[in-house]
């Protein structure tokens, strides 16, 4: 686990990952829970939203799971007798920027057997812990809330969060999501580790709204298309002229123009295409990027931790 | 896709095989969620 040093890595979870279901856990469930805190631990984790299902076995077991571990559970909504049990956000500095996390819980009675234990209404509380916050140059919550509900704080919260990452649905690898302008980018967490989310944010002057690299990615893509058919189209006009050369002009002239006319045509479309990357994407911009990484048949067991993983799982079949 | 989905094993296996380019002023956030308990075979 020594690869965990790049100085611009920054790790998270978005919550909902140590149980498999909400509101019971047996001895075998939290075994493996604290099996995959420990390991989230040694992965260099920073934070992590508290879900519902994580709170499985009640709040008093994932305090005493996360008790002198470096991993910083968040939830600005969680209340026991209407105080807060966790931390509502953190701010961690990496690389020279400074990102500011707010956590947040589903809203409702979350923990089994715990009626003094609710999760509040979410924007209240991310308004309350955003206005809290002290100098950052970006601003994300963790909210580990139905797809719904991270939405409506996508609107609510709009500009004063960049990016809102939710879990607690399995909605898969889909792409960033934003209702407007002023909203904040929605991205969703994927499911029972089949896939990775990798952000990458560059602050650039840190000026103006970030810009989305995916979105400047397909348009680069679509000037790289029309100048292969502009090419191609140049290719069919010279062996045209070359033909035109060789028979009377009449009879070749009608062609040739439809040839020369469509060219213009692509050729005023690159040139659009070209301006709108450059405007989109000017010196200095603060941008990101976001992909995801699948756990395919490439990736391999190491044996140290199949060992420890046999431990808890022993009907685990040894391949992915 | 996994028949055991894991979330640990792409952090440990993927990830640091190809750690992010580091330009400055940039941070690359990883993140997973909705773990459900899994477990991971290697890292």
């Amino acid at each position: 686990m020594d690869g965990w040093k790049s100085p611009a890595l920054l790790v998270l979870d978005s919550g909902n990952a140590l149980f498999a279901n909400a509101g019971v856990a047996t001895d075998a469930d939290r075994k493996r829970a604290t099996f995959v805190f420990t390991v989230m631990e040694e992965l260099g984790t920073r934070a992590m939203a508290v879900g519902q299902r994580d709170l499985s076995s009640g709040t008093a077991f994932l305090e005493q799971l996360a008790k002198g571990k470096k991993i910083k559970l968040l939830s600005a909504n969680l209340q026991r007798d209407g105080k807060r049990i966790f931390d509502a956000s953190t701010i961690i500095e990496v690389n020279g920027v400074k990102v500011a996390f707010v956590g947040l819980t589903t809203p409702g009675p979350v923990a089994p057997n715990e009626p003094k234990v609710m999760a509040q209404p979410t924007v209240a509380a991310a308004k309350e812990a955003l206005a809290a916050l002290g100098p950052r140059d970006v601003t994300v919550v963790i909210a580990a809330t139905s797809y719904a509900d991270a939405m409506q704080l996508s609107t609510e919260l709009g500009a004063s969060v960049d990016f809102i990452i939710q879990s607690g649905e399995f909605r898969g690898t889909q792409p960033p999501q934003r209702l407007d302008e002023k909203s904040s980018v929605l991205l969703a967490s994927a499911q029972k580790g089949q896939a990775l989310a990798k952000l990458d944010v560059t602050l650039g002057n840190g000026k103006g709204a970030f810009v989305d690299l995916s979105v400047i990615d397909r348009d680069r893509q679509q000037v790289t298309f029309v100048a292969e058919q502009i090419k191609t189209l140049e290719d069919r006009l010279k062996l045209a002229k070359d033909k035109a050369a060789t028979k009377s002009a009449d009879s070749s002239a009608g062609g040739l123009d439809q040839l020369k006319e469509t060219l213009a045509g692509m050729k005023k479309r690159k040139a659009d295409l070209d301006a709108q990357v450059s405007k989109k994407i000017a010196p200095g911009s603060k941008t990101f990027g976001f992909g995801w990484t699948l756990l395919g048949s490439d990736v391999v067991d190491e044996p140290k931790m199949k060992a420890r993983v046999l431990e808890i799982d022993p009907a685990y079949s040894g391949s992915h | 896709m996994s028949r055991l989905p894991y979330m640990l094993g792409l952090l440990a296996c993927v990830v640091l095989a190809a750690p992010p380019a580091v330009a400055p002023k940039s941070v690359a956030i990883v993140f997973e969620g909705d773990n459900g308990g899994e477990v991971a075979p290697c890292g």
